[in-house]
């Protein structure tokens, strides 16, 4: 189990130096001047020079690296041009909102996706199963942008039941933090009349990002269930009289999930690529929203941070869910 | 090849996938010669702005008076164009990565295999921005940088693929009568794992056109003019909620023309691979 660990992590570091060095290349090595893009339309030939001797965009590539490398080591990320606060204070302050929005995503996923992939695994072939296909097909097909942006004009703004955007309302005192996500952290203070308020801002973006997430796991429940369900030792706790619901709900699914448990670090990658969309939209104040913003502003420190930081959130999920499925399945447990 | 197709025209879904596929590609050769007001790719006629769905303009009009459904035929062109570039691209340099890395062993196999963990280590829509926000946005850019993030996902199945066709026994025998690698590779390998590249290729064009479309939303794509399905939707922000027919039709074509290629792409799978028939 050790072994499984310190191996990933391994593989891990070695991915994570090379998105280094790609996301150094990627502002470095284009053929655009890193200094114009830094100084604005309009800047002077003496600006150009100032800014290039100040970032170091004179010295050699690999003297660049070196201490962009060195910078990165030491938590300095840079100064965002947008907000002129260092990047890194930046993303520490924005984490918790995105971390809310995902993990309330994730959870209607799984709490939607699982019981749709067993019901359509179990009426196979049947009306239910090709309704949940069409949806799921449909989850996996729309655009979230657009999505976001039907719910908005429906639900927000033709009903009004929900607030267009924002974590809470623009007058409303943030809660202390403890946890850094809303809802809780006004529960904890005692307000549960603003944790609703969150938790009623929390559900649209939630929702939208919810969708191709749980479309995916309820196909793969679906698929490997019907899979499980083919297996004898089904065949046999029916023949021994087992409640059918007994039989799908506590046997057949847990050794169904294993392989959909694989699936997670997929489902982080959509969770993590759909936020981006989502918080532009709903000026949802975490991570995606800032990348957004740093993009439509030229800002390149922000970009390639959150692009590096992203990557590591990645990277941690996929070793979590390897140690998740070394927990449930015994035989990942011991090699095999 | 014949039992494929059979396979394929049974399943009631990919027939439908390909039937919005076949009348996309109509769109996107003879739109100009489709579009009610094929003019309006570039005109502006504010005198019939933000007009409601009716009989002239059967999806309405949009804030500079162009009519929608001659936009979105138009758009066909956009978004198939930058799927079909993108995958092909990506395909060249995917595929012929990962029949080497797969084929064979040692340092050059290792290091390719590891770049291409590189380049999946961050989502394909994180990382297409990252790209595109150095460079000045446009259609070009939004391709290159889907390119870019596609080709790892050619590499790692071609890889798998190859691996698993390598230690079959008819290798070692054209090994045993002398035929060279590239031959071996070409010839036998490639043909062989062919279904598994264009099962690929077709999740790879919906996918593309999703993508493609965010990147148009978010500011990072196609630039104004162009008839774009992402970049209407962006536009058509600020118009809501009472010009709703604004934004809702060009969602609508990204949602079909991505349900076909995901209905296909499935449907492909399903017959070309017997084993996930059964359970897909």
């Amino acid at each position: 189990m050790l072994g499984l660990i310190l191996n990933r992590l391994a593989q891990v570091a070695f991915v994570l130096a090379g998105l280094t060095v790609l996301t150094f290349l990627l502002v470095r090595a284009v053929p655009t001047d890193p200094a114009t893009i830094l100084a604005g339309e309009g800047a002077t030939a003496e600006q150009l020079a100032t800014i290039r001797e100040r970032y170091g965009f004179d010295r050699p590539l690999h003297e660049q690296f070196a201490a962009y490398v060195g910078q990165l080591a030491r938590g300095d990320l840079g100064i965002s041009v947008y907000t002129s606060r260092p990047v890194a204070t930046d993303l520490v302050q924005r984490l918790p909102a995105t971390v809310e929005l995902a993990l309330a995503a994730l959870v209607l996923a799984i709490a939607l996706g699982i019981p749709m992939g067993v019901l359509a695994a179990t009426s196979y072939r049947r009306m239910a199963d090709h309704l949940l296909r069409v949806l799921s097909m449909l989850g996996l097909a729309v655009a979230s942008f657009w999505l976001a942006i039907m719910l908005q004009m429906t639900l927000s703004l033709n009903l009004g039941w929900f607030p267009l955007r924002g974590r809470i309302d623009t007058v409303a005192e943030p809660p202390p933090g403890v946890t850094g996500l809303f809802t809780i952290d006004y529960l904890l203070a005692g307000q549960p009349a603003m944790a609703w308020q969150a938790l009623v801002h929390l559900a649209l973006p939630a929702v939208t990002l919810a969708l191709p997430a749980m479309a995916t796991i309820s196909r793969f429940v679906r698929s490997s269930l019907i899979e499980t369900l083919q297996k004898d030792f089904v065949a046999y706790e029916i023949a021994m009289g087992y409640p059918r619901r007994v039989v799908i709900w506590k046997y057949a699914l847990r050794n169904s999930l294993s392989a959909t448990v694989t699936q997670i670090g997929l489902l982080v990658g959509l969770l993590l690529s759909g936020s981006i969309v989502v918080e532009a939209i709903f000026s949802w104040p975490g991570l995606g929203d800032y990348i957004y913003r740093a993009i439509i502003t030229g800002d390149t420190n922000p970009v390639l941070s959150a692009t590096l930081l992203i990557g590591v959130i990645y990277a941690v999920a996929n070793i979590l869910v390897d140690v998740i499925q070394a927990l449930i399945d015994p035989r990942v447990r011991s090699g095999r | 090849m014949k039992f494929v197709l059979r396979a394929l025209f049974r399943d009631w879904a990919a027939v439908f996938g390909l039937a919005v596929i076949f009348l996309l590609a109509v769109l996107a050769i003879f739109g100009e010669w489709i579009a009610p007001f094929p003019e309006d790719a570039f005109d502006v006629k504010p005198w019939q702005r933000l007009r409601p769905p009716g009989p002239e303009f059967l999806l309405g009009t949009d804030a500079l008076g162009r009519d929608i459904l001659s936009r979105i035929i138009l758009g066909a062109r956009v978004a198939l164009g930058i799927a079909l570039t993108v995958v092909a691209a990506a395909a060249l340099i995917g595929v012929p990565l990962g029949l080497v890395a797969g084929y064979r062993d040692g340092w050059l196999s290792d290091a390719i295999m590891r770049v291409t963990d590189i380049f999946l280590a961050v989502p394909q829509l994180v990382l297409a921005l990252a790209f595109a926000a150095v460079m000045a946005p446009s259609i070009q850019t939004a391709m290159l940088a889907l390119t870019l993030t596609y080709w790892p996902f050619f590499t790692r199945i071609v890889y798998g693929e190859t691996r698993r066709v390598r230690s079959a026994l008819y290798i070692d025998a054209l090994m045993a009568v002398g035929a060279g690698p590239a031959r071996i590779a070409l010839m036998h390998i490639l043909p062989n794992i062919m279904p598994a590249i264009i099962v690929r290729a077709t999740i790879g064009l919906g996918v593309t056109i999703l993508i493609a479309a965010a990147l148009g939303f978010l500011g990072m794509g196609a630039t104004p003019p162009t008839p774009e399905w992402g970049l209407m939707v962006a536009e058509s922000r600020r118009y809501l909620p009472d010009a709703w027919w604004y934004s809702t039709f060009p969602g609508i074509a990204i949602l079909l023309a991505v349900l076909a290629f995901n209905l296909l792409g499935d449907g492909l799978r399903d017959a070309v691979d017997p084993r996930l028939r059964r359970s897909r």
